[in-house]
């Protein structure tokens, strides 16, 4: 619409820094870079966004507005399906904006927001997973007490939020590029849906390895059964 | 030392042209035209885009005690620093110079209203390019309001003073939200408003003035405003430009518009 004209073009730089940041990483991303990129003057980019603390605030705003709308379904995750759709939906969160997680020790070193919001944001990972296996245990696909709840949720939290980590360790070259997004989000939504083995009932558990062995598109997981 | 870019096309402006546009080009910063041949010489070469000789020539004259040349010096400093300077470091270094170097203009001259305004013009600029959030909390809020203050004290007249204290309050409104923008910096959204107003019934042809007027707009009064920020916005785009910061102006103003 006509009337968006300057929301338009912060809009294509977002776009654009989004790119480059997730390709290259945040820090090895000059404004240069991203103006010509975009073929804009320097001060075009400036009246836009004057410092690139603020590309990353406002990128970081984005997704956490994002992860916010989808933590709040946690607790209406009611089965396995959707415990696994919930994990590959924050996966792919995680993937959209992986230079945040690529970097993370020199952005938290150099940004106060991310300093103050990040630390926040798992705090509210976890409690959207505890509320995820309440749910479950209500619903009779888990049967985890409250001591293997806090244990479980903080286990998810921590491989979801790093397993793209994970990925880029094990290929550097190539983990991060857009063709092998699809089969890093299965191997972690995977993982993550594993660590509910213990604790499923014995329906859900062969309804977890059926799960398992479709979404990781081999043989699966060789579980043992309990 | 490495040679600042390059204005695309310079423009053919002579001293006495510039003297002839100087009532429309310094209309909002009400600097009086130089009688003096060297310091109008030094200007032109401002005018035409030629940055880092305006500035070469500028640090000549105030070598020989001319401290009205800070004001051309600092101005052609940030205004390079702010609209062509490419890599963000060397930018944030020639506005944190040219921030010095007006805060020892303001005391070289405190009655000159163009120190104060380059300094917390060069301040602001470099305080957004830190990020207002952190340059909020390192105490430069306060420095640039005040200087701005004491423009307009000295000045009524100076609208350029009076669009940078309009944006000052949106900026900080915008990344600290209303509440405490207003307890903590004195920042105000009537204020902001009021004075963008003012600026821009004192100097309606000011190019610049309104390109930041349509960006403050939206930050304090939100989608309300794209309308009005769209109009300003083809108004810059459609004007004709007399000298290389209008030039520069424009051209934002149309690349803005071509990304519809």
């Amino acid at each position: 619409m006509a009337k968006k004209a300057p929301r338009r073009t912060a809009e294509r730089i977002l776009e654009v820094t989004l790119k480059l940041f997730n390709r290259f990483g945040e820090p090895n991303v000059s404004t240069t870079l991203i103006s010509s990129e975009l073929n804009i003057s320097p001060g075009n980019l400036y009246y836009h966004y004057p410092a690139k603390d603020e590309l990353v605030n406002a990128l970081f705003a984005r997704y956490q507005a994002s992860l916010h709308k989808l933590l709040a379904a946690a607790p209406e995750v009611a089965d396995l399906e959707d415990a696994w759709f919930f994990m590959h939906s924050l996966l792919e969160g995680i993937w959209h904006y992986r230079f945040l997680y690529r970097d993370l020790n020199d952005l938290l070193t150099k940004n106060r927001k991310l300093e103050a919001e990040l630390k926040n944001m798992l705090q509210l990972k976890t409690s959207a997973f505890l509320a995820l296996l309440q749910s479950l245990d209500h619903h009779g696909v888990l049967a985890i007490n409250a001591t293997e709840r806090d244990l479980s949720a903080t286990h998810m939290v921590v491989m979801l939020t790093w397993w793209l980590s994970y990925e880029y360790v094990r290929d550097p070259r190539h983990a991060m590029e857009d063709e092998n997004a699809q089969q890093s989000l299965l191997r972690g939504a995977q993982h993550v849906l594993g660590l509910l083995w213990p604790y499923a009932t014995p329906e859900a558990r062969a309804h977890l390895q059926h799960l398992m062995r479709v979404y990781s598109g081999t043989d699966g997981p060789r579980l043992q059964k309990a | 030392m490495q040679h600042w870019q390059l204005f695309s096309t310079p423009l053919h402006l002579s001293p006495e042209q510039v003297r002839q546009l100087w009532p429309r080009l310094h209309r909002g910063d009400t600097e009086p035209c130089p009688t003096a041949d060297d310091l109008l010489e030094a200007w032109t070469l401002f005018h035409r885009g030629e940055f880092e000789a305006a500035v070469e020539r500028g640090l000549s004259l105030t070598a020989k005690g001319q401290h009205a040349a800070w004001t051309l010096v600092n101005r052609a400093t940030a205004v390079y620093a702010n609209y062509m300077e490419p890599q963000e470091s060397l930018r944030l270094n020639l506005l944190e110079q040219a921030a010095e170097q007006a805060r020892m203009h303001t005391e070289l001259q405190p009655d000159n209203p163009n120190a104060w305004y380059l300094w917390a013009y060069s301040l602001g600029r470099y305080a957004q390019g830190i990020s207002v959030a952190k340059a909020l909390a390192q105490g430069m809020g306060i420095r640039v309001r005040d200087a701005l203050e004491k423009t307009i004290a000295l000045n009524p007249a100076h609208s350029d003073a009076k669009f940078a204290l309009a944006t000052f309050h949106a900026e900080v409104i915008d990344k600290v939200g209303e509440l405490i923008a207003r307890m903590t910096h004195g920042a105000r959204k009537d204020l902001g408003l009021a004075l963008y107003a003012e600026a821009h019934a004192h100097n309606p042809s000011s190019l610049v003035g309104m390109l930041e007027m349509a960006k403050g707009l939206v930050m304090l009064e939100g989608d309300a405003q794209q309308a009005h920020a769209h109009t300003l916005y083809q108004q810059v785009s459609g004007a004709v430009a007399t000298d290389a910061l209008e030039h520069l102006v424009v051209a934002l103003a149309r690349a803005t518009l071509s990304d519809l």
